[in-house]
């Protein structure tokens, strides 16, 4: 399963207390100095999507392509640069992202049967009675959670004003550790999930501006980035309905039935956001 | 006046017409019915009324994709074949939108992913995968065999 996501990415940062009180208490002072802050980012955009799914036969397809549209939330410890210069500092983080495909369905056209007399069917459950469409509707929607930690490595600026600070970043992330659950839903029916705990799967790369308020002890900023998440594979494999198969020898064609077996991730993304400052 | 009375001729003509295709619509005998979808068949419902709530199930076991088995009409033969929508999901009927045309034992009900076709033995019997070496026997086949 493949996602390439064009996000918005816009970060508040709440910053640790100001120095003026670290003289009193060192480790305190250490402990904010490595973590910097705590920083809430909400993303929202646009995201393409395919999947790959195993059929009966053993034949691995693409399945589910399409566009689809992304939010999601991230917790992660940042804090904005002391001096412009190179930078190698710790990552945490929590991230919570749903991508949503809507309906991707590919209507399959009967050709006439070289013999006898063909009956459309009439659909319902039989629960309810309630009639439904024939058709099978494919849906897709990703929910993932990850708890992570790294490394983070690049470079940082900040060019001081008397209002505020302005600060920026290239950086790249290297997620050392990380739980992460994934849930998918396809179709109305349907569900399968995957969880557990990886190493050295998921790294993100990112540009980010914005500004940051000593006095305050606030930052807002907004960034570009990409991630790339590793596979992973569903504990349970939903179905999902493949690339379209005829029976020549009664003209017809359908959905071949297919079970979705594992996802891997990337999203890339260019900031076109609102920003939100508590 | 010339007019009226042919119109009258025709439309005395078709009642008898239509009564005889009711008739052939309320076949009573076995057929055979193939499935040739990608899902098992849990249940597979004959019935009078379009509603199949209450009809009995024709199947002693689920038919696998592939298979196929003789079932009996009783007449009005509406039918309906309830299955998993996907694996392991809600149950789902697929119902024929009027009686089948069946006539004889030689009728063959083919069961696909979202509807039906209807087909005689002698179409289908060469095709790959048609599990069945004859068509399904009449009762009077049978008492002629004891005889």
């Amino acid at each position: 399963m493949r996602r390439t996501a064009v996000c918005f990415i816009v970060s508040l940062g709440v910053l640790a207390p100001s120095s003026a009180s670290a003289e009193d208490d060192g480790v305190w002072s250490h402990l904010r100095d490595l973590l910097g802050g705590v920083e809430l980012t909400w993303m929202s955009g646009r995201a393409e999507v395919s999947a790959e799914a195993e059929t009966g036969s053993g034949d691995l397809l693409t399945v589910a392509g399409g566009d689809a549209a992304q939010r999601g939330f991230a917790i992660s410890l940042y804090g904005p640069p002391k001096r412009s210069g190179l930078i190698l500092a710790p990552a945490l983080g929590y991230l919570s992202q749903r991508i949503l495909l809507a309906d991707f369905e590919q209507l399959v056209t009967q050709p006439a049967p070289p013999f006898g007399e063909p009956l459309s069917g009439a659909c319902s459950f039989p629960d309810t009675g309630q009639p439904a469409p024939c058709s099978t509707v494919n849906s897709y929607a990703l929910s993932l959670e990850s708890i992570r930690t790294g490394l983070r490595m690049g470079y940082e600026w900040r060019l001081p004003y008397t209002w505020g600070v302005l600060i920026g970043s290239a950086s790249a992330v290297g997620y050392v550790l990380e739980y992460r659950s994934m849930g998918v839903d396809l179709g109305p029916d349907q569900s399968g999930t995957a969880a557990g705990w990886t190493g050295f799967e998921s790294f993100e790369v990112g540009a980010a501006f914005g500004v940051y308020w000593p006095r305050w002890h606030l930052a807002v900023r907004a960034q570009i980035s990409a991630g790339e998440y590793g596979s992973f594979e569903f504990s349970t494999k939903p179905e999902f309905m493949g690339r379209t198969i005829c029976a020549g020898d009664f003209n017809r064609c359908s959905r071949e039935r297919a079970y979705v077996s594992e996802t891997s991730l990337s999203s890339s993304g260019l900031s076109l956001g609102v920003v939100w400052v508590l | 006046m010339l007019f009226v009375l042919v119109t009258g001729c025709a439309a005395g003509d078709s009642a008898p017409s239509d009564r005889m295709m009711e008739l052939d619509m309320e076949y009573q005998g076995p057929i055979t019915l193939w499935n040739r979808s990608q899902f098992p068949l849990d249940q597979v419902r004959v019935h009078r009324l379009p509603s199949y709530a209450g009809a009995p199930n024709r199947l002693s076991a689920p038919l696998a994709p592939g298979a196929a088995v003789v079932i009996e009409l009783s007449g009005a033969n509406r039918v309906t074949i309830i299955r998993g929508k996907v694996e392991g999901g809600r149950e789902w009927a697929i119902s024929t939108p009027r009686p089948v045309s069946a006539t004889s034992h030689l009728f063959v009900l083919v069961v696909f992913d979202d509807g039906f076709l209807e087909a005689s033995f002698d179409e289908v019997s060469a095709l790959d995968g048609f599990p069945l070496e004859a068509p399904p026997r009449l009762p009077e086949d049978d008492a002629s065999d004891d005889a």
